[in-house]
C-alpha cells in the first residue's frame, strides 16, 4: 500500500515535475489512533481488531494532501492512558536503546520506531505527557501543541465526547526542523 | 462461536508478522540490549539506505521536489527499518 502510494507520487512528479505538497513522499508513521480508510485502528483493544475503517481522520487527510506516505501505524498501551507501550494484541514495545527500558507512551511505538529511525516524523497524541513522554524516553524532539492547534476531528479514542480534559495530536522527530515543518504546512492548508 | 481473545490477538500478531517480506526478516533476534546500531549491520539495508533514513526530513523533503530521489526509494528504506524496529523492539501494530 504505502509502496503503491510512493510510486503514485513519482509519477506525478514525473509528469508534472511538480510536488503534491511540502511533505511530498515523505514516509510518516502514524500512531494506532488515527483512522486510515480500509486499515483497523486497534487502539490497543483486542475487540477492536478486524474493524476496518470507512473514512480518514482529518489530520489524515491534510497529511496525504501534503504529499505523505503512509507505511505503519505503531503500537499504543490499551486506551492510551499510560505512559508505557503495552496491550493485549502485541506484548510490550521496548526502549531501542536498551531492551531493558520502556520506550515511554502512549505514543510509545512512535517514540521507539522514530528513535530506531525506522521513521522520519511520527504523529502522536498527547493528554499527560503521551508525546513528551515517549521523546524524551528516545532522545527525540516532541511537542504537544495547544488544544486544537491540529485537528484531532474523526480520531479513534476511549471516551469520545469526554470534554474536560482533551488530547491533541503533534508531531516525534529528531530534529527541530523537522518538526516545525509539519505545522507549518497546516498553516498553509488552514 | 466467536474466536476467544487470545485468538483473535495471535491472528493479528502473525498478521503483522507476515506482511514483513521474506527478505527482511532477522533470522535471530539480536541478544544485545541495545539495538540502536542494528540497522547498519544487519545487511538488510544497502549504505544508501542507510544514508536515507538517518538523513534529516528536510533534506529529504528538498532531495524529492527536485527530483535526486524518488519516493519509492525512499518508503522503501524506510518500510525495512521499520521492519527491523518491529522484529526488535514492537514497535508497530499495523503495516
Amino acid at each position: 500500500m504505502a509502496l503503491a502510494r510512493a510510486q503514485e507520487l513519482d509519477n506525478h512528479y514525473k509528469s508534472t515535475g511538480k510536488v503534491v505538497g511540502p511533505l511530498h513522499g515523505l514516509p510518516i508513521s502514524l500512531k494506532d489512533q488515527f483512522r486510515v480508510k480500509g486499515v483497523e485502528t486497534s487502539m490497543g483493544y483486542v475487540a477492536w481488531i478486524g474493524k476496518y475503517e470507512k473514512e480518514n481522520s482529518v489530520l489524515v487527510d491534510l497529511l496525504l494532501q501534503a504529499g505523505a506516505v503512509f507505511y505503519v501505524k505503531t503500537s499504543v498501551p490499551q486506551s492510551l492512558m499510560v505512559c508505557e507501550t503495552v496491550n493485549n494484541v502485541i506484548g510490550r514495545t521496548v526502549n531501542p536503546r536498551n531492551k531493558n527500558w520502556s520506550c515511554g507512551g502512549s505514543s510509545g511505538g512512535e517514540g521507539a520506531m522514530v528513535g530506531f529511525r525506522g521513521g522520519i516524523i511520527g504523529v502522536g497524541t498527547d493528554i499527560g505527557g503521551s508525546i513528551r513522554v515517549p521523546s524524551a524516553f528516545n532522545f527525540l524532539y516532541g511537542i504537544r501543541p495547544s488544544h486544537g492547534r491540529l485537528p484531532y476531528a474523526k480520531m479513534a479514542n476511549s471516551m469520545e465526547g469526554q470534554e474536560t480534559v482533551h488530547s491533541v495530536c503533534g508531531p516525534i522527530t529528531h530534529s527541530i526542523a523537522g518538526k516545525v515543518e509539519p505545522l507549518v504546512f497546516k498553516v498553509r492548508i488552514y | 462461536m466467536a474466536a476467544s481473545w487470545e485468538e483473535t490477538a495471535r491472528d493479528k500478531k502473525n498478521r503483522i508478522a507476515g506482511s514483513i517480506p521474506e527478505e527482511w526478516r532477522i533470522a535471530a533476534v539480536a541478544q544485545d540490549d541495545n539495538v540502536m546500531s542494528y540497522a547498519r549491520t544487519s545487511g538488510i539495508l544497502s549504505d544508501e539506505e542507510v544514508a536515507i533514513t538517518e538523513s534529516s526530513a528536510v533534506d529529504l523533503v528538498a532531495k524529492m521536489a527536485t527530483g535526486q530521489l524518488t519516493s519509492v526509494a525512499v518508503t522503501t528504506a524506510f518500510c525495512k527499518r521499520a521492519a527491523l524496529a518491529q522484529q526488535l523492539v514492537g514497535s508497530c501494530i499495523s503495516f
